[in-house]
């Protein structure tokens, strides 16, 4: 009989400790799978987010706000910037590309983005239907919008629902997106143009007058995150750019930040900051799931530690029958192995299963599920196989200790 | 002619001397019979010459191959390789079936040996039931085929008959004279029970 085959009849013959030992192992493993795609879903979603920006350009203020605000569109802006001065820096040698942005007012809750073509195809937007804008208070929707060509709604004030809307200008959906997975699915995009008009500005000197006096609804008791302007030039909220390398990189903030009143934020930085402070929360969560699995660790100890006692005389008759005590440690060591194994797979299954049906209620999540496999996992995987070794290494020392001769304590 | 030999033998347990043997010996296909009141050393003086402990002083040789000379592992596929055992309380793995029992005596089985074995003890169409819920008659004689499965040079037996009716003993007796005039085996029986003197060429008896 097969060394493998009496380690597998033992573990039947305790199949309730056995179950346990799997579902504690299981719980175990799906809690840290969990966590490691929560974890890989986030920062995925921040990478896709931040797509490739390497400075964001705002108002004086904070730089984590500003790029929560310009990039994630997850923050308020920090104030307005002149449009000219804007402009200087985006013709600015060190500068690949760069992405206006004029932020200020909101239908339901996604926030209708001024910008340009180009910002849309930086996430590797689609069109879904329809076509892009070709003039003002036109728009295209993003995925998650529920928006179809046609459409006409009014924008609201401010960035989240309830401010009062800009009854007398509509715009129209001409054009809808593919899902990008990114946050170009949470906006509703249009030119700079139709956004500034609609607060009384231009990026056309000419229009400004006309501006100020078609828009006389200005509400102050509302938040307004794009204000009016005043004396002449018109204002956005902010620039992303896309440097020329890594030195100006580092050059091009500096310049940004000693010689305008702007500032110049580094995504990757403030990010990086930001994760410091969740990443407390993700590092709970991921203690949470090695304290469970050495719990389990312990358990599959605890169960082969336990049935030893009653296998003695077992063990005693292997030795007797010519088994060497290589051959019973070995038995008793597939045991453990074999429990972690099962727990493992079990809470594989779990954990991936249970995170795609999560992400099948939060969209948010899907994007970490669909990317599959991760290293960590083999690296979780590895270490659940040693804590099953390590459970049974002691009571596998035991039986190996067992002596043909216990047989005469066992008449 | 002899296989197994015991020479000069002592062996203290308790700091009391209980084997004290200047020769003994098992010839090839011989039957002994190792005859004692409980406690006088008969159970000890079988493990000796299995190989199940060693000796303290004196010499246990099979085939020429002397146990001390043996390390642990030399005398474990020794013991594997040619001898069986019946245990008193049997001792079979009872969360396993008879057959996987009859198994764990042989790293390669002989299939076809071991189903003549087990139909010749009255076993056929048991092999799958587990051992746990075997009848203790059908217990003892697949403790029996577990010994005998990977043909030993020698059967040791520790108190077979202990608490059978006399029916029972003559048929376990028989039982174990016959597979191992068969297969040629030695047999070499320790037990208090003296209504198995008959059936054995040469007793050993020891004193308590």
């Amino acid at each position: 009989m097969k060394d493998i085959s009496l380690s597998l009849r033992s573990l039947a013959a305790r199949k309730l400790a056995s179950l346990l030992a799997v579902l504690l192992t299981a719980f175990g493993v799906m809690m840290a799978l969990v966590v490691m795609q929560f974890t890989a879903a986030v920062q995925e979603r921040l990478a896709r987010d931040g797509s490739g920006i390497d400075i964001v350009v705002g108002a004086k203020g904070s730089p984590l706000q500003l790029v929560l605000s310009a990039l994630y569109h997850a923050d308020v802006p920090t104030g307005n910037i002149p449009y000219a001065e804007a402009q200087k820096w985006m013709q600015h040698p060190q500068v690949r590309a760069a992405y206006p942005l004029a932020l200020g007012d909101n239908w339901r809750g996604f926030r209708i983005v001024g910008t340009t073509v180009d910002y849309m195809q930086n996430y590797g937007a689609e069109l879904a239907a329809g076509r892009f804008w070709q003039k003002p208070f036109e728009a295209v929707a993003g995925a998650d919008s529920g928006l179809s060509p046609g459409v006409r709604f009014t924008g609201a004030h401010g960035l989240a629902e309830g401010g009062h809307h800009h009854e007398e200008h509509a715009y129209t959906i001409v054009g809808t997106l593919k899902p990008t997975g990114s946050v170009v699915d949470r906006l509703i995009l249009t030119s700079l143009d139709s956004v500034l008009e609609l607060h009384g500005q231009s990026l056309h000197a000419h229009d400004d007058d006309d501006g100020d006096e078609e828009h006389e609804h200005h509400d102050d008791e509302h938040e307004h995150e794009l204000e009016h302007a005043h004396g002449g030039g018109a204002d956005i909220t902010a620039i992303l750019i896309k440097t020329s390398g890594p030195i100006a990189n580092i050059n091009l903030p500096r310049s940004i930040n000693q010689s305008s009143a702007l500032i110049a934020a580094n995504p990757a930085l403030e990010m990086a900051r930001l994760s410091a402070v969740f990443g407390v929360g993700t590092r709970a969560l991921g203690l949470i799931s090695a304290f469970l699995i050495g719990l389990a660790a312990l358990g599959i100890f605890a169960g082969i530690a336990g049935s030893l006692e009653n296998r003695q005389a077992d063990l005693a008759v292997l030795r007797a029958l010519g088994y060497t005590p290589l051959r019973l440690f070995r038995i008793v060591l597939y045991e453990g192995i074999f429990l972690a194994a099962c727990g493992l797979a079990l809470g594989l299954a779990l954990g991936i299963g249970g995170y795609d049906l999560a992400a099948g209620h939060l969209p948010a999540l899907a994007h970490g599920a669909a990317a599959g496999f991760q290293v960590s996992w083999a690296w979780l995987s590895a270490a659940v196989l040693f804590a099953g070794l390590l459970a049974s290494t002691l009571p596998a020392l035991r039986a190996a200790r067992t002596a043909p001769a216990d047989m005469l304590r066992l008449r | 002619m002899g296989i197994l030999h015991i020479r000069k033998l002592k062996h203290s347990a308790g700091g009391r001397e209980i084997l004290n043997i200047d020769a003994l010996g098992v010839d090839s296909g011989g039957r002994l019979l190792l005859l004692g009141p409980s406690g006088c050393g008969k159970t000890t003086l079988l493990s000796l010459m299995a190989g199940l402990m060693r000796a303290q002083n004196g010499d246990v040789t099979f085939d020429s191959t002397n146990y001390a000379a043996l390390s642990s592992t030399a005398l474990d596929k020794l013991r594997r390789r040619s001898f069986g055992f019946v245990f008193q309380k049997l001792h079979l793995l009872g969360h396993l079936s008879l057959l996987e029992n009859v198994h764990l005596a042989s790293d390669r089985p002989d299939d076809a040996f071991i189903h003549a074995l087990l139909a010749r003890l009255g076993l056929d169409g048991k092999e799958k039931q587990a051992a746990q819920a075997l009848s203790h008659g059908e217990a003892q004689r697949a403790a029996i085929a577990r010994a005998l499965a990977a043909k030993p040079r020698i059967l040791f037996a520790d108190e077979p008959t202990s608490a059978l009716d006399d029916a029972n003993t003559a048929a376990v007796a028989r039982l174990l004279l016959d597979e191992t005039a068969r297969s040629g085996a030695a047999l070499v029986v320790a037990t208090h029970d003296a209504r198995l003197k008959p059936y054995f060429d040469t007793a050993w008896e020891m004193a308590a």
